[in-house]
């Protein structure tokens, strides 16, 4: 598919603004006092010259918050996304490449899956597993994966069929062999528009998870602040300055991880145009 | 090709020192079933064999069954009725080193190159790709010597081996699927309309290459195709198929000089007659004969041997009228 | 065949429903832990406790002494007579919440979904149909980014601007049950406007990529080139032929219409599923957060089977066999 958006647009909105994430990230690890002040006992101090983005309920810098937020939030983004479409992409080749009934049964659960409304879901299960990082990670990893599976099912199945594949069993090759030397490549532009999305999904459902006051609370992601601005009081004081930020960079990321994705994607779209055709 | 006497009938056809039959396959019969209802007889009791150093054609219109009995007889498909024997053996009954001789052996070529090859590797591990399935080279140095030579016979420079399919012609392509089939040393090559997607010239060319291998490496050729004239320029023997059947077959000079089905000489002519339609008349030509009688819409024409080496599916010559 | 396939789609939500209770009831059971922390909530547990009695004729009353499997026959037993247990973060029976704050989550999410389907299907269709110019690509790209904006965090900058500054709506909360219907829309404006704008964006990004593959179909520009208007071109051949897909993608959507609901419910301190969902996150009342996820989960589950229905029956590929 043509994409509307010229690819290479897109794609440097989407990478400038993963890049300035990672920038902040990089400047959580210089140490406090280069990026933020330290010490400031007024609670709810507007931005000022000291503290640049103010101060949050507890006198915290709100800019220092933000940035070691934004190593959990991208962590948790990677990682889920890491789980989700490891998970993905094994049971839709697996699904899509042994057909029959294996196909029939994975393929209608992974599509009776979707049908589950996933963060309700993932507050239950976050909510019995106690809040902690790595439990984030599960809650997103294990449950957003059906969208990776059904895509590459869809592919793994179109290549399991086509003419080159059948070629390969013809002159004597093993159905393993045929799945790692051929079926992965042909998917894998799937994997990672897919994997790109996926960091995205999980950056977003892990500031949902935190509002919701399932975070960790050790490690204070950008969805925690929005969680405490909240439950704090700081949305009633008016302190903007406290949950703009974060918002802004929840928004950025996601988009810019979307942005990325998409672009991959139609790109990808464009260049396989012609194997879509084959089965 | 063919020895002078015809006297005997014979059903067993001796094996000669240089004619021995690589691959037959006996009263095969494929049958494709739909997912919502129904099924279609693709490929209706087929025996037919090849013999070792031959140039067999099979020609008939398009969806007679050509490419379907083309992958019956390579090992893709399994067929739902009749079996396949390699070297005398059938094939669902080879053990693993026997199956891999096998797959050495006999080589595929399909009807559409640009599918042929994984579009996401470079032709040339796609060449290399059957040489290292099979073990056949020691050394990166010896694939590449062989993966040259063969690329060279079909005219193949390093630097189009470097590049993606995509970025070939189909010309260009249909030479690089060509040196891959021919990578193993094969003794069949069974080609399905391998010069279809192409302009005349470059399928001049690209069968100038294949009979060239031939007459070098003295490998065994299944040529699918429609085009007549090609048919009876390169071919020792010649089957035609229609509606699933071999409706005759002999040596390509008889069937040329004197086609006794009616669906041949129509082929040939160019003429042809339009009676009533009947679905589902024994003979697949029926409703087009123009020499048709009751019998033909009842039951099937047996094979009527002529010869040993000529046979013809039609009631006209089995029993005047 | 036709009903066969109808069941056979309609049996799958029986067993997801089924699977999904299954889980509920697994849930606490399984978990690392004292089942009984999970199935009274944090507060019954601790008094517990402290009150051997009370522990016995709690464990008792959920049979939680029994073997699993005659624990599920009681707790399916419960569910279908409608007990879902009780609340003492309330000290309510959790089915009297329910039935209070259902209600509330529908006012928020029907009017909103209904709303974007519209806008969203009508902008999308736009948005496909020769998709190159510039508005069009500008609202396009507005639409992701829109998409891209969590829900909760959107509303909190609305609560701040329209309550906080200009004091135009109410800052949260739901006005008491026999409250007038202007009260109920003062409070549902913001929320429902929230919900709206993302939602219409992720339906018209979906419907502009339905749109845009149907509208490179040949078809197509037969139809344009009889010189149909343009109205009647795009209902009849671009909503039309996209209508089934699009019917099973809103109700996934629904979920994600859902989703955002009740975070936009915190954010609103609107006392609907949402709410009720983080109150019980907060009080660590895992009965009532239960309760809560199974009926957010059988709303979705029935919407997507309801436009599983409609789309079969609008499928012209369906109705064909
Ligand atoms: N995989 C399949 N499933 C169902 N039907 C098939 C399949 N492959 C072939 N057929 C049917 O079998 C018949 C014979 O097909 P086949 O491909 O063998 O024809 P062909 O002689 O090679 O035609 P062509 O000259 O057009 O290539 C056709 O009617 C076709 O529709
Ligand atoms: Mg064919």
């Amino acid at each position: 598919m043509k994409s509307v958006y010229s690819p290479t647009k897109l794609e440097t909105a989407g990478i400038t603004a993963v890049f300035a994430v990672i920038t902040m990230v990089a400047i959580s690890f210089f140490p406090e006092g280069w990026f933020a002040s330290t010490s400031s006992p007024m609670p709810y101090s507007p931005p000022s010259s000291t503290n640049l983005l103010g101060t949050n309920d507890i006198g915290d810098d709100v800019l220092r918050v933000l940035l070691m937020g934004s190593r959990v939030s991208l962590f948790i983004g990677f990682l889920g996304a890491i789980v989700s479409t490891v998970i993905g992409t094994l049971v839709g080749i697996f699904a899509g490449f042994m057909g029959g009934i294996v196909d029939e049964v994975l393929g209608s659960f992974t599509d009776l899956f979707l049908v589950v409304p996933a963060l309700p879901l993932m507050i239950v299960m976050a909510a019995y597993l106690g809040q902690s990082f790595l439990n984030v990670v599960l809650v997103i990893g294990l449950l957003w994966w059906p969208t990776t599976a059904r895509l590459v099912r869809a592919r793994a199945r179109q290549i399991r069929g086509s003419q080159f594949v059948e070629g390969l069993f013809g002159i004597g090759a093993g159905k393993l062999y045929v799945v790692i030397r051929h079926v992965l490549p042909n998917v894998w532009g799937v994997v990672l528009a897919r994997f790109v999305l996926a960091v995205s999904s999980s950056i977003l459902l892990e500031a949902g998870l935190s509002f919701i006051g399932l975070g960790d609370p050790q490690n204070p992601s950008w969805g925690m602040m929005l969680h405490f601005a909240m439950t704090r009081g700081a949305l009633l004081h008016g302190a903007w300055w406290t949950f703009v930020p974060p918002g802004i960079c929840i928004s950025l990321t996601s988009l810019g991880f979307i942005l990325l994705g998409m672009g991959m994607e139609s790109r990808y779209r464009s260049r396989t145009r012609s194997i879509g055709e084959i089965g | 090709m063919m020895r002078s006497d015809l006297s005997g009938h014979l059903t067993e056809v001796q094996p000669s020192p240089g004619r021995q039959t690589l691959i037959e396959c006996r009263e095969v019969k494929k049958r494709f079933r739909y997912a919502t209802k129904g099924s279609f007889l693709a490929v209706d009791g087929v025996s037919l064999s090849i013999k070792r150093g031959e140039l067999l054609a099979v020609i008939g219109e398009s969806g007679s069954g050509k490419t379907t009995l083309a992958k019956i007889m390579a090992g893709l498909i399994q067929p739902t009725s009749g079996r396949v024997f390699f070297e005398g053996k059938p094939i669902t009954s080879l053990d693993r080193r026997e199956r891999l001789n096998f797959s050495r052996k006999v080589q595929y070529i399909p009807q559409y190159p640009d599918l042929a090859l994984d579009p996401s590797w470079y032709i040339y591990d796609s060449i290399a790709e059957p040489l290292r399935i099979h073990r056949m080279s020691s050394s990166r140095e010896e694939e590449l010597k062989i993966v040259r030579s063969v690329s060279a016979r079909f005219g193949l420079s390093l630097d189009q081996l470097r590049r993606k399919p995509r970025d070939v012609s189909g010309g260009e392509l249909q030479r690089a699927v060509l040196a891959r089939s021919m990578a193993l040393n094969p003794e069949v090559l069974i080609a399905d309309e391998p010069t279809s997607m192409l302009d005349p010239s470059t399928q001049a060319r690209i069968v100038r290459l294949i009979l060239d291998a031939q007459r070098e490496l003295g490998f065994a050729v299944l040529f699918v195709t429609h085009d007549l004239q090609l048919a009876r320029v390169i071919s020792d023997s010649v089957c035609v198929m229609l509606g699933g059947k071999i409706i005759e077959f002999g040596s390509a000079q008889e069937i040329f000089s004197s086609p006794l089905h009616p669906y041949t000489s129509s082929l040939f002519s160019g003429s042809t007659f339009a009676g009533e339609t009947k679905d589902n008349a024994a003979c697949p030509f029926y409703s087009q004969c123009n020499l048709r009688a009751e019998i033909c819409c009842n039951s099937t024409p047996p094979e009527f041997n002529i010869g040993r080496f000529r046979g013809v599916r039609c009631w006209n010559l089995g029993q005047p009228h | 065949m036709k009903t066969f396939l109808f069941f056979a789609k309609f049996s799958r939500y029986v067993v997801l429903v089924f699977s999904i209770l299954t889980v509920n009831f697994l849930l606490p059971r399984l978990m690392p832990g004292d089942p009984m922390l999970f199935i009274f909530g944090e507060e019954v547990y601790g008094a517990a406790i402290r009150n051997p009695d009370l522990f016995q004729s709690l464990s008792s009353k959920y049979g939680l002494d029994l073997p699993l499997n005659e624990q599920f026959l009681i707790y399916l037993g419960n569910l279908f007579r409608g007990d879902l247990g009780y609340s003492f973060s309330y000290g309510r029976q959790i089915s009297e919440i329910i039935i209070e704050r259902l209600p509330l989550t529908l006012m928020m999410t029907v009017p909103s979904t209904v709303l974007s389907l519209i806008i969203g299907a009508a902008l999308g269709l736009s948005l496909g149909w020769e998709p190159n110019s510039i508005p069009k690509r500008i609202t396009s790209a507005a639409c992701v980014i829109i998409h891209s904006i969590p829900t909760y965090w959107l509303a909190m900058l609305l609560l701040l601007v329209f309550s906080l500054w200009l004091g135009l709506t109410p800052i949260g909360g739901a006005p008491p049950a026999g409250a007038p219907p202007a009260e109920f829309v003062r409070h549902l404006g913001l929320p429902v406007l929230v919900l709206t704008l993302f939602n219409s964006a992720y339906v018209a990004i979906i419907m502009r990529g339905l749109t845009f593959e149907i509208s490179e179909e040949p078809f197509v520009t037969t139809a344009l080139s009889k010189g149909l208007s343009r109205f009647n071109f795009s209902t009849r051949h671009l909503l039309r032929p996209s209508l089934p897909s699009f019917l099973s993608l809103a109700a996934i959507e629904m979920g994600f219409a859902f989703s955002g609901a009740l975070l936009v419910e915190i954010a609103f301190s609107w006392p609907g599923m949402g709410y009720t969902m983080w109150q019980a996150v907060t009080e660590r009342d895992y009965p009532l957060l239960q309760a809560a996820f199974t009926m957010v989960a059988l709303i979705v589950i029935t919407a997507n089977a309801v436009a599983d229905v409609l789309s079969y029956a609008l499928d012209p590929r369906v109705r064909l066999s």
